[in-house]
């Protein structure tokens, strides 16, 4: 939390933050850093399991947001989106530096464990996104959780996957996938609510 | 176009930015052209993008906001000590060595705005890994981290003059190989590094000048 002016919300776009950002205009600057540094750090964080290296990791990712702030472009991606992106092609690359396996088991642990399938409808319910995200996870059969998750979360290319699960390439691409199939199909239906 | 079929199981990894090299030129290729497969790379696009939404948030050091807009102002107003980033950056190139040779080096940095990172690029495009490069003392790093295939390739340092100069063998496996190598100060400056492969073929390079 920012001292000294807690309780204000800067109430302009996240564009229009982060251009002023760019800028250098210091308020929009902390306003920008407030407004995601849940959402940076947690990325950090879940995919390095290292409090000190997640924010290193998240402080750079809005160093390079400042830095590349101008050359953001609205029509391809939300900011949050954007800024989540660099956060995670962050972490990913000092993962693979400082653990060559890459992975964090406890990420995917906390993400794709067995349940049952009312969160979804829950989720859809409280428009909760990302939490409709989590529940079609946790829909998916464990080993297809787990391939997409280790592609999505650690860049892992479908033969690395193969080689740390002990399966057939072909059997990697397929569940990497059917995975994403399945989760896209499940948002589709949390969409479709009214 | 007539060849969706040969593509469609690769959206996915596309979509996710998984695809090894090889195939996501061709895959990139026919996604361009075919705006059905371009409709569905959108789609898992945007998939790709709500899972990484998807991971828990987590609340950062109370100092975190004054350490981002510490980093963030000019850079005459910085203070050394604030930059972890390049000490991790630092540490990134400690553990390069240690995968390259196998060998236990320590490398005191001493100052961390001489590290640099370039692309290193497959001749036929795309990203295949990094050359990091050391000012002084001089030292030398290429990273592979996909897009090539297992083997051994060696590294050639191609200097001002057009000289290649051979420096030692970067060994891809399973898509990821690591070499690094300090070389003697001299007023010759590097203009690339580049990966050679067997039959003498450069299959990727980074431009260093």
């Amino acid at each position: 939390m920012e001292w000294g002016s807690p309780m204000r919300r800067d109430p302009r776009s996240d564009e229009a933050l982060l251009a002023a950002f760019a800028l250098g205009d210091p308020d929009a600057g902390r306003d920008f850093v407030l407004r995601f540094q849940n959402r940076v750090f947690g990325v950090a964080y879940g995919i390095l399991g290292d409090q000190v290296l997640a924010e290193d990791v998240a402080q750079e990712a809005f160093v390079r947001a400042w830095r590349h702030g101008a050359s953001y472009d609205a029509c391809r991606s939300a900011v949050s989106t954007w800024l989540l992106r660099i956060t995670h092609n962050l972490a990913v690359d000092a993962l693979r530096l400082r653990r060559p396996d890459g992975t964090d088991p406890q990420l995917l642990a906390t993400l794709a464990p067995a349940t049952d399938g009312a969160a979804i409808e829950e989720a859809a319910i409280t428009s909760d996104r990302a939490g409709a995200v989590r529940a079609a996870l946790r829909q998916l059969p464990p080993e297809q959780a787990r391939a997409l998750l280790l592609a999505a979360y650690y860049d892992r290319t479908a033969a690395e996957i193969s080689r740390l699960e002990g399966i057939p390439l072909g059997t990697a691409k397929t569940r990497i996938r059917l995975g994403m199939r399945k989760v896209r199909a499940l948002l589709v239906q949390v969409e479709e609510v009214p | 176009m007539s060849n969706c079929g040969q593509f469609e199981d690769m959206l996915d990894e596309l979509a996710l930015g998984v695809l090894p090299g090889d195939e996501r030129d061709g895959a990139l290729a026919h996604v361009e052209a075919c705006p059905r497969c371009q409709a569905i790379v959108d789609e898992l696009s945007r998939t790709a993008d709500d899972l990484l939404a998807a991971i828990p948030r987590a609340e950062p050091p109370l100092d975190f906001c004054a350490a981002v807009m510490a980093r963030v102002r000019p850079a005459r107003e910085r203070r050394p000590a604030q930059r972890r980033w390049a000490n991790l950056a630092a540490a990134a190139v400690a553990a390069v060595l240690l995968v390259a040779g196998g060998a236990a080096v320590a490398l005191r940095l001493q100052d961390q705005d001489e590290l640099r990172t370039v692309a290193l690029v497959a001749v036929h495009g795309g990203r295949v890994g990094d050359a990091l490069t050391y000012a002084s003392p001089r030292w030398y790093f290429l990273r592979v981290d996909h897009g090539l295939a297992d083997g051994a390739y060696q590294c050639v340092l191609d200097d001002e003059d057009g000289r290649a100069v051979p420096a030692g063998t970067l060994v891809v496996s399973a898509g990821q190989g690591a070499w690094g190598q300090r070389l003697p100060s001299g007023p010759r400056q590097i203009r690339a590094a580049r990966l050679v492969d067997a039959t003498g073929a450069t299959v990727a390079s980074a431009s260093l000048s």
